[in-house]
C-alpha cells in the first residue's frame, strides 16, 4: 500500500499514528482530498485580499497535515509562508511560496487519486 | 469497565480525524470530534473523562474553552495541542490547569496514549478507593462490630446512633480494651463523613516537643530536623473525623493550642504563618476520669468542657453478664473461620469459668483468652483447662469486682473452704476467725 520513492507523500507516519489498516488509511485519504484544497483556498484567498492573518491560520492548520503526508517538498515552504504572513516579513516572496505549494499539492493529489481511486 | 470518554476539539478537519482515528484503535475509548468550543461545550453534560483541546479555535481561544470546562467539572484533565512551540503559553496553559500541553508532531499520538493510560490508572484507582471506603462503612456498621444484648451496650448503641447524625464532639471514656476507638470509628463510618478521612492519635504515644508538630504540621526548617513541610494529622483528618485517643495524657501548653484550634476553627502549621480553615469532627477518648483531672487541675476546665460534647461511657465487660459468653462465641467463630478451621462449641465449665473471671483487660482480653483457647484445644470443644488467664495483676483483678466487704468476705471463705476441702475448722484456722461464724454463714446460705 505504501507508494515508492519516486511519490512525493510517504504515508508511512500516517500509518504509524491510525494503524496499517486499509479501510482507515483509504478514509483518512479521503478526509486529506477533501480538507485540504480548501485550505489552500484560503491561503490564496487570504493573499489576494491582503488578508494576512488569514493566510497564517490556514498556513498554520495545514502544516502538521503535510508533515503527516510526508509531503517533506513543502517542509520549509509551509513553515515559511506562516512565519511570513504572521510577521508580515518577506512579502515579496509570499506570492510564490503559495504558488509554489499549490502546485505540489495538485502533483500530490493527482498522485494520491491514483493510488487510491475509491477514495 | 465503563468506556472512556474522549473529547476532541480540533477545527482541523484532517489532524481531529487523525487523532479519533488512533484513540479508537482501543476499543475502551468513546471518541467524539468537536470542530469548536462551543459544540464542545454543548455536549459537556455527556461527562468526558479527557479533553484534547485545540489551542486556536475558530470560536473560542483554548484558554476561554479550558476555563468553562473546569468550571462545569475541575475534574476533567483538559490536554492543549497546540501548532507551535510557545514556552509562554505552555506555561499560561498549565498555571491555568492544562493536564498537558504538546505540539502536533509524530510524537503527539504516544503522548495522548500514555496520558489515556495515566489518567485510566488514575481513574481506576480512585473507583478502587471509594469501593474500599464502602466496604470500610460496611465492616463499622455499628452493630455488626459491637456486639452485645447487654442492657448497658444496648444504651451505647443508642448513643452512637445520636452522635452519627450531628457533628457535636464525642468524648468516650471506659477501662483499657472496652473498645473505644472501635465506638470511634462505628461513629465516623456511619455519619456523614464516612467517605473522608479517619485520623486516630494516640496523645499519650507521641513524645512533648512532637505533639504541636504531629497535630498540627510544620513548616520546612522550623525547627531542627523539619527538613520536608509535614502536614499534621487535623490536615489529614480534614473533612472526616479526628480522634484523640488519651486526650488526659495532653500536657497544658498543648491543650491551650487544641483548645484555639477547636474555637476557632483554623490552624497554622509549626513555622508557618498562613491559617488553614479545618472542618473536622472530634472524638476523644480518655481512660481517666477527665472531671478529675480538671479538679486537681491537670487538664484546663474550658477545653474539657468543648470536649465533653456527648459522653459515652462504656461499661467494663465484667458489668455486661452474658455479652461475655455472647462475645467469647464470636471471638471463637470469628478466629476458626480465619484460620480455616472447624467450628468449636465451649464447654458449661469452660462457660462458667469465664462468667467468673473479672477480665481487667476487658474485650481486648476476653479475645486473647478465646483465641489461644482454640489453639489448645484438641477437640471440638473448649473446656476449662483451655481457658487461661494471664491477668498481668491477680490481686487487681480481684479488686476490680468492687464488691461490698460483706461480699468479699464471703467470697474468701467459699474459697478457703473449697480449698481445704470445706474443713470449717482448718479454714476458720487460717482466717482468724471464730468457727461459728463459718458455720452460720452456712446455715443462712450466704456461702
Amino acid at each position: 500500500m505504501t507508494p515508492g520513492s519516486d511519490k512525493i507523500y510517504r504515508l508511512n507516519k500516517l500509518i504509524e499514528f491510525i494503524g496499517d489498516d486499509t479501510a482507515s488509511v483509504t478514509n483518512m485519504v479521503g478526509v486529506f482530498l477533501h480538507s485540504t484544497p480548501d485550505l489552500v483556498d484560503q491561503i490564496r484567498q487570504g493573499f489576494a485580499d491582503n488578508d494576512l492573518v488569514k493566510v497564517g491560520k490556514a498556513a498554520h492548520m495545514l502544516k502538521p497535515t503535510l508533515d503527516i503526508f510526508g509531503i517533506d517538498s513543502m517542509y520549509d515552504t509551509i513553515r515559511a509562508i506562516e512565519l511570513n504572513a504572521k510577521n508580515m516579513e518577506h512579502l515579496d516572496q509570499l506570492g510564490d511560496q503559495i504558488n509554489a505549494l499549490s502546485n505540489e499539492l495538485d502533483r500530490v493529489y493527482a498522485q494520491i487519486k491514483t493510488d487510491f481511486p475509491t477514495a | 469497565m465503563e468506556a472512556f470518554r474522549i473529547f476532541i476539539v480540533e477545527d482541523d478537519v484532517f489532524y481531529g480525524e487523525m487523532l479519533r482515528h488512533h484513540l479508537s484503535l482501543n476499543p475502551d475509548n468513546e471518541v467524539h470530534l468537536f470542530k469548536t468550543g462551543a459544540e464542545c461545550l454543548k455536549q459537556f453534560y455527556k461527562g468526558p473523562s479527557l479533553v484534547s483541546l485545540d489551542y486556536s479555535l475558530p470560536d473560542m481561544s483554548g484558554l476561554d474553552v479550558m476555563k468553562a470546562i473546569k468550571k462545569e467539572n475541575s475534574e476533567v484533565p483538559v490536554v492543549i495541542v497546540s501548532g507551535q512551540e510557545d514556552i509562554s503559553t505552555a506555561v499560561r496553559l498549565l498555571r491555568e490547569g492544562a493536564y498537558d500541553y504538546f505540539v502536533k508532531d509524530e510524537d503527539v499520538k504516544d503522548r495522548l496514549w500514555n496520558i489515556i493510560k495515566k489518567i485510566r490508572e488514575n481513574l481506576q484507582l480512585k473507583n478502587e478507593i471509594s469501593y474500599l471506603k464502602e466496604e470500610i462503612g460496611r465492616k463499622y456498621e455499628f452493630r455488626k462490630v459491637i456486639k452485645g444484648n447487654s442492657p448497658s451496650i444496648k444504651q451505647i448503641f443508642s448513643l452512637i446512633e445520636k452522635a452519627t447524625k450531628t457533628n457535636i464532639s464525642v468524648s468516650i471514656t471506659g477501662e483499657t480494651g472496652t473498645g473505644k476507638e472501635l465506638v470511634a470509628k462505628a461513629i465516623h463510618y456511619n455519619s456523614p463523613r464516612a467517605k473522608k478521612p479517619f485520623v486516630a492519635v494516640n496523645v499519650s504515644a507521641i513524645p512533648r516537643e512532637l505533639i504541636e508538630s504531629e497535630m498540627f504540621g510544620h513548616e520546612k526548617g522550623s525547627f531542627t530536623g523539619a527538613i520536608t513541610r509535614k502536614i499534621g494529622k487535623f490536615e489529614l483528618a480534614q473533612g472526616g473525623t479526628i480522634f484523640l485517643d488519651e486526650v488526659g495524657e495532653m500536657d497544658q501548653n498543648m491543650q491551650s493550642k487544641l483548645l484555639r484550634v477547636l474555637q476557632e476553627r483554623e490552624l497554622s502549621r509549626v513555622g508557618g504563618n498562613d491559617l488553614i480553615k479545618i472542618d473536622v469532627r472530634l472524638i476523644v477518648a480518655t481512660n481517666r476520669i477527665l472531671a478529675e483531672e480538671v479538679q486537681k487541675g491537670h487538664f484546663r476546665e474550658d477545653l474539657y468542657y468543648r470536649l465533653l460534647g456527648l459522653p459515652i461511657e462504656l461499661p467494663p465487660l465484667r458489668y455486661r453478664g452474658n455479652d461475655i459468653l455472647l462475645l467469647a462465641k464470636h471471638f471463637v467463630d470469628e478466629f476458626c473461620v480465619e484460620n480455616k478451621l472447624d467450628k468449636l462449641s465451649i464447654t458449661e465449665s469452660a462457660q462458667q469459668k469465664l462468667m467468673q473471671y473479672a477480665f481487667p483487660g476487658n474485650v481486648r482480653e476476653l479475645r486473647a483468652v478465646m483465641e489461644l483457647a482454640v489453639v489448645l484445644t484438641d477437640t471440638d470443644q473448649i473446656d476449662e483447662s483451655h481457658i487461661s488467664f494471664n491477668s498481668t495483676d491477680s490481686s487487681s483483678n480481684f479488686l476490680l469486682e468492687e464488691n461490698t466487704l460483706e461480699e468479699y468476705n464471703r467470697k474468701i471463705i467459699r474459697y478457703y473452704l473449697q480449698k481445704y476441702n470445706n474443713n470449717v475448722l482448718h479454714v476458720a484456722k487460717k482466717l482468724d476467725i471464730g468457727k461459728s461464724t463459718i458455720y452460720r454463714m452456712i446455715k443462712e446460705n450466704l456461702i
